[in-house]
């Protein structure tokens, strides 16, 4: 196999990870980790060899994430879960009742920035000026959205760790 | 504690702090500072639990696991897409890929390249009828191909390789019949996939330039296989690696 397809496949997992972080959805994941690849494989040959693949991947990635989600805005009636600001229910059920379950749910309903940001840094490791980089903004917003990031998950966890005594809203 | 020249430490150093980016002098500061105050002490302890967590979270975040609920509609109950199952076949392609290495034959000495090479050079050229059952009526072709091939096979995915089926046609061949599957990418440039049942070939990739048209050929328990296309000799490789991992019976068992 050729050395193009086996780096990029290697990329899959991590692309995978990314595009679940950005999509919040199983399938959608699929087809953004699909579409990223063909552009990827396409694209190829205009990537200098001196640019890292993964951060390149990534920065392809989250372009066709925000493509497709500006046409979903313009040609679709259906309320993208951003635009209400309310915290999605995390449904205490038998199969996700496992803690890192629970953890990754808390994770997935952080605000997009703060949560691709965390998931650059904190579950990638890309250091703030890397991430920066991805994502386009300055490194002391990378800085201020993980603040913001962490703040809400340690409150969260705080929060679930004490007994049931809140209803359900 | 403090030096008057240092400066006061900061919500920005705790979560430098954690993310390992801080100098190295910063840390020696937030580290005795820590000491000295529990409560933040226990906050980055905290931080690092939950961090630690999110890495073990998402290293079971992978293609056939179902997420956690997080919104109403219920996508975790859609079974596992073909991308999930093309993905982990790709990767055994990579390790594959150690061990077999294409070698080089002429085509004269192999008939059954010869009627590869021969059916990409009829049908590609064609215009109006390029394909005898078109990608529409993709489930139907995989049946009627495989009963007629006398073995059950699946219809290769190569969009990840950027073609997109056309369709495919059965064709006579010496032995058994034989099929033909057609793709082509954005340009139009076709590929062909020709097989039929029989070990004519070797487990091995092998190569063969005939004029403008390139093709790797190889067999499994079921088939032999050609890929065909005017395409750069690792771009075919890569097809026919995408190709025996999507076929491979023993992955088709699972």
């Amino acid at each position: 196999m050729s050395d193009r397809t086996q780096r990029l496949l290697g990329e899959t997992p991590a692309l995978h990870r990314y595009a679940v972080t950005l999509t919040r959805d199983q399938s959608e994941a699929e087809d953004l980790v699909q579409d990223c690849l063909e552009r990827a494989l396409r694209k190829w040959t205009l990537r200098r060899s001196s640019v890292p693949l993964r951060p390149w991947l990534f920065r392809m990635m989250r372009n066709l994430h925000v493509s497709r989600w500006r046409r979903m805005r313009k040609h679709d009636n259906h309320i993208h879960w951003d635009e209400v600001d309310t915290p999605p229910e995390v449904p205490a059920s038998q199969e996700d009742s496992t803690e890192l379950n629970r953890l990754l749910a808390r994770m997935l309903a952080l605000p997009e920035d703060q949560r691709e940001t965390l998931f650059l840094v904190g579950v990638e490791g890309f250091t703030y000026s890397e991430a920066a980089d991805i994502l386009g903004v300055a490194e002391g917003t990378i800085m201020s959205r993980i603040s913001r990031a962490r703040a809400r998950l340690r409150e969260e966890t705080r929060a679930s760790e004490r007994p049931h005594l809140r209803s359900v809203t | 504690m403090n030096s008057p020249a240092q400066p006061p430490i900061r919500e920005e150093d705790l979560v430098r702090y954690v993310d390992n980016e801080l100098t190295a002098e910063r840390r020696r500061e937030v580290e005795s500072y820590l000491k000295d105050n529990p409560e933040a002490a226990a906050r980055v302890a905290e931080d690092r639990r939950i961090a630690a967590g999110l890495k073990t979270a998402y290293s079971h975040v992978t293609a056939d696991q179902p997420l956690p609920a997080i919104r109403p509609r219920g996508s975790f109950l859609r079974p596992v897409g073909m991308a999930a199952s093309l993905a982990a076949a790709l990767l055994v392609g990579v390790f594959a890929g150690w061990t077999l290495k294409p070698s080089l034959r002429l085509p004269a000495e192999q008939p059954f390249l010869t009627d590869a090479l021969a059916a990409h050079r009829t049908f590609t050229v064609e215009v109006a009828h390029p394909v005898e059952v078109s990608a529409t009526q993709e489930r139907h072709l995989a049946t009627w191909l495989g009963n007629r091939l006398n073995h059950p096979f699946r219809i290769p995915d190569l969009r990840v390789a950027g073609l997109t089926l056309m369709g495919g046609r059965l064709l006579p061949s010496n032995q058994d019949p034989a099929a033909q599957l057609m793709y082509d990418d954005a340009e139009g440039r076709r590929i062909t996939v020709y097989l039929r049942r029989g070990v004519d070939g070797e487990a091995k990739f092998q190569f063969a330039k005939s004029g403008t048209e390139q093709a790797f050929f190889w067999s499994d328990a079921a088939f032999t296989y050609a890929v065909t296309g005017d395409l750069p000799r690792s771009e075919l490789l890569d097809l026919a690696h995408l190709i025996q991992t999507q076929l491979d019976p023993f992955r088709q068992e699972q």
